[in-house]
């Protein structure tokens, strides 16, 4: 990969990337040191982007570049289990904050809550789900491509997606939430 | 899309982004970067040989009629094994970020197979040039990885389920029986047990068109963790039907599981899977569900 490619990458989809190692991590700090090795490591192991002008070319690289950061996450959440330096609820945690917005009616503020309940309960989830709730609700990607970047059937995909979409309903309805 | 569905894309949404001051920083890194892999690379190379050579002794040249052929086979222990049908490899390790990659680079094919060397980790991995039914070459990594210190059944059920999941997709006569054939080869050279054993076994499924539905390590069945391979056999049942399968995951251990299959999709509901009991077995089929007994 060249340095125009990356640039342009990042001008196309660097959001894209950076939220969903955002979303793993849960933290701006965190965030920005799995973003940055996420491109560092794209940019040695990726050959080249075919055509850094066409859309889906780039999106295959914007893909490459999640499935590389939900692998260096998973490292990272290894060691950090294993050693029990921190857990993800430290003072570090700032998931949430980041997500605030001006709610000015008693609708929206009562959104907002859900939102953050959500976000919290997706947090909670084992990371395989966690993963795969990122990039089929986030990243916006099929059961076939999430299959062929995290290199697991198909079936397995759908079987975590599952489980996860009930573990969340159980704990919005426990909470009320219908 | 379902409200669940709606609900949580919308939980996801943000607009959080890397600062410029970020981004610019990987840009000027990068091309840094660039000139100290080459150089990295270039030290390497030597040294990655001499410890492949030491460690397993299992480089090799070898001659053929067509005059030389260089080509690297190895023992699948704890590196890799390489199958190929005559083309020049180079192995080498490089440092990314402190931590050390494997190469097998093809170099008359421009081909170059990674290998992260995960801490804790070992990893288990097949390489496969295989000439495909249209005349071209098919570059196949095979791989498998277990924790460092794992026991060996569990090497043996990483191998069995990751590999034969990964080569499916390889039906075509031409590379089905270079597959095989590479598959036994490298288990004949196997210098463990678990690894001959899965291999042998990845082989006799892949021949007789074994499938693989999911894979799940560890799997969670009542926040169990369990290994979990389930066999695509389901996908004969009846459309809509609600099924109970006795899954073979290993010799002793056995999960039940209740299929929901519609015209659309099917899965596995893991909440309902269940480790196997004779009771159980007994308890479900009271209720007149149809049985698939897979074992």
């Amino acid at each position: 990969m060249t340095k125009n490619d990356l640039e342009k990458l990042i001008y196309t989809y660097g959001k894209d990337i950076y939220q969903f190692c955002y979303h793993l991590t849960g933290c701006r700090d965190d965030a920005d040191d799995l973003y940055q090795e996420t491109l560092y490591k794209a940019f040695e192991l990726r050959k080249k982007i075919k055509d850094p002008n066409d859309e889906s070319s780039l999106k295959n690289t914007r893909n490459y570049c999640l499935g590389i950061a939900a692998r260096l996450y998973k490292n990272i959440y290894r060691k950090k289990i294993r050693h029990a330096e921190e857990s993800l609820d430290d003072e570090q945690f700032d998931y949430n904050t980041q997500f605030a917005s001006d709610s000015n009616t008693e609708e929206l503020a009562e959104k907002d809550e859900i939102n953050l309940f959500l976000r919290n309960c997706i947090h909670s989830l084992p990371l395989k789900q966690r993963n795969v709730i990122y990039l089929f609700y986030f990243a916006d990607m099929s059961v076939k491509e999430i299959s062929s970047l995290l290199k697991i059937p198909e079936g397995t995909v759908k079987s975590r997606l599952n489980t996860a979409k009930n573990a969340l309903k159980i704990r919005l309805e426990e909470k009320g939430y219908e | 899309m379902s409200k669940e569905d709606e609900m949580i894309r919308e939980a996801l949404k943000s607009d959080v982004s890397a600062s410029d001051e970020l981004n610019n920083k990987i840009l000027k890194n990068v091309s840094k970067k660039k000139t100290n892999i080459v150089v990295l690379r270039a030290a390497t190379i030597a040294a990655s040989f001499l410890v492949v050579l030491l460690g397993t002794g299992i480089i090799a040249n070898a001659a053929t009629d067509n005059g030389i052929i260089r080509y690297l086979r190895g023992v699948i222990d704890s590196r890799y094994f390489v199958f190929d049908n005559g083309s020049d490899t180079q192995v080498y390790t490089i440092e990314v970020d402190g931590e050390n990659v494997d190469c097998i680079e093809y170099t008359e094919d421009d081909v170059i197979f990674y290998r992260p060397a995960n801490e804790g980790e070992t990893e288990y991995s097949l390489y496969l040039k295989v000439k495909g039914s249209d005349g071209t070459n098919h570059f196949i990594n095979l791989s498998a990885c277990v924790d460092e210190g794992e026991t060996t059944k569990e090497l043996y059920y990483a191998i069995r389920g990751g590999f034969l999941w990964q080569i499916t997709e390889y039906q075509g006569p031409v590379e089905k029986a270079q597959i095989l054939e590479a598959l036994k080869a490298a288990a004949d050279e196997a210098d463990i047990d678990a690894v001959k054993n899965a291999l042998t076994d990845v082989a006799y499924d892949y021949e007789n068109n074994r499938r693989i539905f999911s894979i799940d390590w560890p799997g969670w069945v009542y926040n169990s963790e369990q290994r979990i391979i389930v066999y695509e056999d389901i996908t004969d049942l009846p459309v809509g039907d609600c099924a109970i399968i006795v899954n073979t995951v290993d010799d002793d251990l056995s999960f039940i599981y209740e299929i929901h299959i519609n015209e659309n999709d099917y899965y596995i509901d893991m909440e309902c899977g269940n480790l196997y009991s004779d009771e159980y077995y007994q308890e479900v089929s009271e209720k007149n569900l149809p049985i698939y007994d897979l074992r």
